[in-house]
């Protein structure tokens, strides 16, 4: 396994005054990010807070490099991440792990696959379409969904699972995936409080064992300054602080959630662990 | 709706005038009974073999150009376009593909047919060069559309957690879609087998031959058996299609 070999972690992340807008957005909105700068050094715990639309999941991509800047620069490795051309980039794209809020599970693909497939970037096409067939990895498939407690769903199909379950599967791909930076948006949004602190201290040991740079957008605020010793407040797409997070203050995190208070006080998560809901019907059209 | 009715010289109660009942009810009358002799039935299962060895090699030469084609041409595969627009080159070759696309199944399967008779002589080759050609046009437009309508998050954060374009594919496009995908291939088959038909009248081969001579001999009992035959076939279409699906889903 790559990522557990590479414990030298070198990729530093240097935003500079970025600018950026969602493609899809309308040409008038305001940009999802403002003249955002940010250092963070390999192997940094950083939680991103901060009310619904205040650029956090933005602040991600444009990390990820998924998120093409409209100003300013973001580099990895010291490297400028959209000056590289587009090969080079995809090639770099393999050292960031981005995990989105819904966890990009095929639902009639089994588990183990769903997993495996955080592994496809550094492996060669021919062993990958072997893996379809014959599973590569299953020891570090079911060790990586054991931390998650999941260990007996290894060979379910993804839609029997619940949607706290499938989170807690999108969340076992990072321990897979042979990055040196997770990018993770909103890890607990589906769990209830016990699975929620349970996964985000497997996250946080194994990123830790692996010199792992983990930066994750958070909605529960205790979570992340109890867990993460570096916090950053965004609020429509600007900076509002990056400090240490003994050093956020109830008078700051009132400030920041200002006319969001009800975000601020509900840090219990909405409990999702609901059955899944059946999967869409498609019309197959007559061509 | 009017002026087409009118350019159409729609006019269907000429059906029921009593000269046109006569005639077509002596047509029909001739049907019946379809022809059962052995030989003849034996003739027509070997030419309905030949009939779906046609399509079902028509088809399996048609995937073999509409895949390629679809993975160039599909928008869901493209790398540049994850971090906003698509670059020029990309774009340009994708269009180009698209066009290529448009002008093979433009021309209907009968014209190809017609050339390559020409080219390689009466038999079924020719009639699975056309189907391939017509079909590969048809398959590579819609499993485009299928794949671009579909959901593509799944293939997207692949691409952007480093993936390459055919990983992508096969773990995230293919699962996401391959049951719309194999029904509308089984479809297109089931087609293929109705086209093979047409395509015998230009001398194809396969049952399509055998009606044309049916008909030409008006002789309905054979038509008739012919048909049937040619029901029995599309129902079959539909169970395969049927099955896949189910052990698909």
């Amino acid at each position: 396994m790559q990522s557990q070999t590479t414990t030298r972690n070198d990729f530093g992340i240097e935003l500079s005054d970025v600018t950026a807008q969602h493609p899809a957005a309308s040409v008038s909105a305001p940009p999802a990010i403002q003249g955002l700068s940010l250092v963070i050094k390999p192997g940094e715990h950083v939680a991103i807070i901060g009310p619904s639309g205040s650029g956090k999941t933005s602040c991600l991509l444009v990390i990820a490099a998924a998120l093409k800047v409209q100003s300013g620069n973001v580099a990895l490795n010291h490297q400028s991440v959209w000056k590289l051309p587009t090969r080079k980039l995809q090639k770099l794209r393999s050292n960031l792990f981005y995990a989105p809020q819904t966890p990009p599970l095929p639902p009639r693909q089994r588990v183990i696959t769903a997993l495996l497939a955080a592994k496809l970037p550094g492996q060669s096409f021919f062993s990958s379409l072997m893996s379809l067939i014959y599973p590569r990895d299953i020891k570090g498939a079911s060790e990586a969904l054991m931390q998650f407690d999941l260990a007996d769903k290894l060979w379910q199909r993804v839609d029997r699972l619940s949607g706290g379950e499938r989170q807690r599967v999108g969340l076992a791909r990072a321990l897979l995936a042979p990055a040196t930076i997770w990018l993770i948006d909103e890890p607990l949004s589906a769990l209830d409080p016990t699975r929620a602190r349970q996964a985000i201290e497997s996250l946080i040991t194994h990123a830790k064992e692996h010199g792992v740079t983990l930066i994750t957008s958070l909605h529960q605020v205790d979570v992340a300054t109890s867990q993460f010793p570096r916090v950053i407040g965004l609020r429509d797409g600007r900076l509002v602080f990056d400090l240490p997070s003994s050093e956020v203050s109830k008078e700051l995190l009132a400030d920041l959630y200002r006319q969001h208070e009800h975000e601020l006080d509900q840090n219990t998560p909405v409990v999702l662990d609901s059955p899944p809901e059946p999967a869409p019907v498609k019309i197959i059209h007559c061509r | 709706m009017v002026p087409a009715l009118v350019a159409t010289e729609f006019k269907p109660w000429i059906l029921l005038e009593s000269e046109n009942l006569k005639v077509s009810s002596r047509f029909l009358a001739d049907f019946f009974p379809p022809n059962t002799q052995p030989d003849f039935l034996l003739l027509v299962a070997k030419e309905a073999w030949r009939t779906i060895a046609i399509a079902t090699a028509g088809t399996f030469l048609a995937l073999l150009l509409a895949i390629p084609l679809t993975l160039i041409s599909t928008r869901v595969l493209s790398i540049s376009s994850l971090s906003g627009r698509v670059h020029h080159l990309p774009f340009v070759v994708r269009q180009l593909v698209r066009w290529i696309l448009i002008i093979i199944r433009s021309v209907p399967e009968l014209i190809w047919a017609l050339v390559f008779v020409r080219v390689v002589g009466l038999g079924p080759a020719a009639g699975v060069l056309a189907i391939g050609l017509t079909y590969a046009g048809m398959l590579g437009k819609v499993y485009t559309e299928i794949l671009e309508s579909g959901d593509h998050h799944v293939s997207t954060n692949l691409m952007r957690n480093g993936s390459s374009r055919l990983q992508a594919f096969f773990y995230g496009v293919l699962p996401q879609n391959l049951t719309e995908l194999t029904s509308y291939t089984v479809y297109r088959w089931e087609c293929a087998i109705r086209a093979s038909a047409v395509l015998g009248f230009v001398g194809a081969g396969g049952l399509g031959q055998q009606l044309d001579n049916s008909m030409r001999m008006f002789n309905g009992g054979e038509v008739a058996t012919i048909l049937i035959v040619f029901m029995l076939l599309v129902g079959l279409a539909d169970l395969l299609s049927a099955w896949l699906r189910k052990i698909l889903q």
